[in-house]
């Protein structure tokens, strides 16, 4: 009867049933022959109101939703372009950088390619870069940054590893920085080999850009500072941002109307949040049985039978991530997966920052690996373009990605070093 | 029958959708009103800012409390779209017949997990109920709670809507 019952639910997952039904139902299962009752999953669920760093899951995702309103893409784009559009591949270097930004400050949450990609896509296409070129760009820029504060990635790895989240947004800062720079080369070289006329740089433009976006662009610099230089936590930070953008969006920017649309800016980043947060508060439910019943230990046993070396490891880690990535969302995938990976990678003596980055970079790459990485679909819906052209179109960026990830993987200190000098 | 069906799920809409407005609400007010009188008083030592959070020591898991009820009334409003967090590979290879096939199914899946998570809150709620101490603002912490069970009777009931309207689309009638 019961195996009978896992397999019904593993097809049940693979056709489609939302992540924290599936994830519920074998919570449930686990409890039925453990021979407990049931209403123990409500106990765990109720650690979402325990914690403080969750609060800062709506927060943080509603201030991104409200940056994503009026003007805010525009201007942002226009202040990369007056600072980064003069050099070669210099459109390609804006739309990168900006996708980084903008991914970073929406928590990565899928609304960079439908915010930022329809705006830049056709730019590109004017100033005459390569349709497939323009293609990967945009999509591969839908899932950039998102190891930059303050992605909720990051946050949502923090809580359920257990690493400190202030620690871990500084470690991910030179890895990411490490992937833009060597997409931004590639774009560097495309702009040069195709001969695309560069706008020159004129510092009138760079001034007036930067005081239209003045009170947006030092965002994540001021969660930075505020987060690192002990001012406030990650959840305070998230609370005082949110006031400051409400502030600028409806008495400076005047875009938002607090009684016509913030109702619905609410009601869309909490359907996000409800989405996201109902997925841990099952999967809450289920590491507990899952703890009880040694699953991680089976699969450490497992895993050492196969594998003796630390390099070893972390390259299974990789292609397995990259499997996972594409079938899942990255959200969920922290969920279930994060709790039975470190206590694998502690055993192969991985050091709990460097297994973060790697993760969520692998992850992220996730996003745009045929054939199901959800970047692909999004920007199939909002550029208009066939999946399979995509396919072929993200393929160079791809690549530049696995080799940036192979990079970090095999140099822990790159995530490490930051952290280390700034204790 | 179906634009009874119609009209529930609107009314259901409007009402979650205002207390989840509230909710959001107060998890920023009482956050950000934490947030700042700490920093009067342990930065500017203004000692009127810890008089007043003193009083309203309970702002801080009321806003935490807050999460939770974002989290059940996101989630129902989000059920009503169908738009879960999925694996969700097939959908974009199957053909819109078999489609609705699969949404049929995995409907009825659903509805059932949510049913016995009903049902496993409901429980929960009567042990807290008889054992249970804490309070928040006088409000014993088992009615704070009651959004668990609310919550998984909204979310059954929306994907019992959901079934129903892609049981019509099967026959052939509009929803």
């Amino acid at each position: 009867m019961i195996p009978v019952l896992i397999i019904i639910l593993v097809i049940l997952a693979l056709i489609g049933m939302p992540v924290f039904a599936c994830i519920l139902a074998a919570a449930m299962l686990g409890l039925f022959v453990e021979d407990i009752s049931t209403a123990a999953i409500p106990i765990e669920m109720l650690r979402l109101a325990s914690s403080p760093i969750l609060m800062s899951i709506p927060l943080f995702t509603f201030a991104g939703y409200l940056l994503a309103e009026g003007g805010t893409s525009k201007r942002l784009i226009r202040f990369s372009k007056s600072l980064l559009g003069w050099m070669p591949g210099g459109l390609g270097v804006v739309a990168l950088v900006s996708c980084a930004f903008f991914t970073a400050v929406t928590g990565a949450t899928g609304i960079t390619i439908i915010a930022l990609g329809g705006l830049l896509f056709p730019s590109l296409i004017q100033e005459h870069y390569k349709e497939n070129f323009s293609l990967g760009l945009v999509t591969t820029g839908g899932s950039l940054g998102l190891s930059f504060p303050p992605s909720l990635p990051v946050i949502l790895y923090g809580y359920v590893s257990g690493v400190n989240i202030e620690q871990l947004f500084i470690a991910g800062f030179l890895p990411g920085a490490l992937m833009l720079l060597l997409l931004c080369l590639f774009s560097v070289y495309t702009g040069k080999k195709l001969k695309i006329k560069t706008s020159p740089f004129s510092a009138s433009e760079l001034l007036s850009s930067f005081k239209e976006a003045i009170w947006e662009v030092p965002i994540p610099f001021l969660i930075l500072a505020g987060i690192y230089s002990g001012f406030c936590t990650a959840t305070e930070a998230a609370s005082v941002i949110v006031v400051y953008i409400l502030i600028i969006k409806t008495l400076v920017y005047k875009e938002i109307c607090l009684i016509t649309n913030l109702p619905r800016v609410i009601i869309e980043s909490m359907k996000m949040v409800g989405g996201i947060l109902i997925i841990l508060g099952a999967a809450l439910g289920l590491t507990n049985y899952l703890v009880d019943a040694f699953v991680p230990m089976t699969i450490l046993e497992f895993m050492k039978g196969i594998v003796h070396t630390k390099l070893g490891f972390l390259l299974i880690l990789n292609i397995f991530l990259i499997i996972v990535g594409c079938m899942m969302d990255i959200f969920s995938a922290i969920l279930i997966v994060v709790p039975l990976i470190i206590p694998l990678a502690e055993s192969f003596g991985i050091a709990p920052l460097h297994l973060g980055v790697v993760f969520l970079i692998n992850l992220a790459i996730g996003y745009n690996t045929p054939p199901v990485g959800i970047n692909l679909f999004i920007a199939s819906a909002r550029l208009k373009r066939s999946v399979l052209q995509l396919y072929s179109a993200t393929l160079p960026f791809l690549i530049i990605s696995i080799i940036s990830l192979l990079i970090i993987t095999y140099w822990p200190s790159l995530s490490t070093f930051l952290p280390g000098i700034l204790k | 029958m179906i634009s009874l069906l119609n009209k529930a799920e609107l009314i259901l809409g409007k009402i979650e959708k205002t207390l989840l407005i509230i909710s959001f609400s107060m998890l920023v007010i009482f956050s950000f009103s934490n947030v700042i009188l700490r920093a009067l008083y342990t930065k500017f030592n203004i000692q009127f800012a810890n008089t007043l959070l003193n009083s309203i020591d309970w702002s801080d898991p009321f806003a935490r409390l807050m999460v939770l009820w974002v989290t059940f009334l996101g989630a129902s409003l989000l059920t009503g779209d169908n738009k879960h967090i999925r694996i969700d590979f097939l959908g974009h290879f199957l053909s819109p017949s078999i489609n609705i096939i699969r949404e049929i199914i995995l409907s009825i899946a659903c509805i059932a997990v949510c049913g016995l998570m009903l049902h496993a809150s409901v429980e929960y709620i009567k042990m807290e109920m008889e054992y249970s101490t804490s309070s928040i603002m006088g409000i014993s912490a088992w009615k704070w709670q009651l959004i668990i069970p609310f919550g998984f009777c909204l979310i059954t009931f929306r994907f019992f809507i959901l079934f129903l309207k892609e049981l019509f689309k099967l026959t052939g009638k509009k929803a």
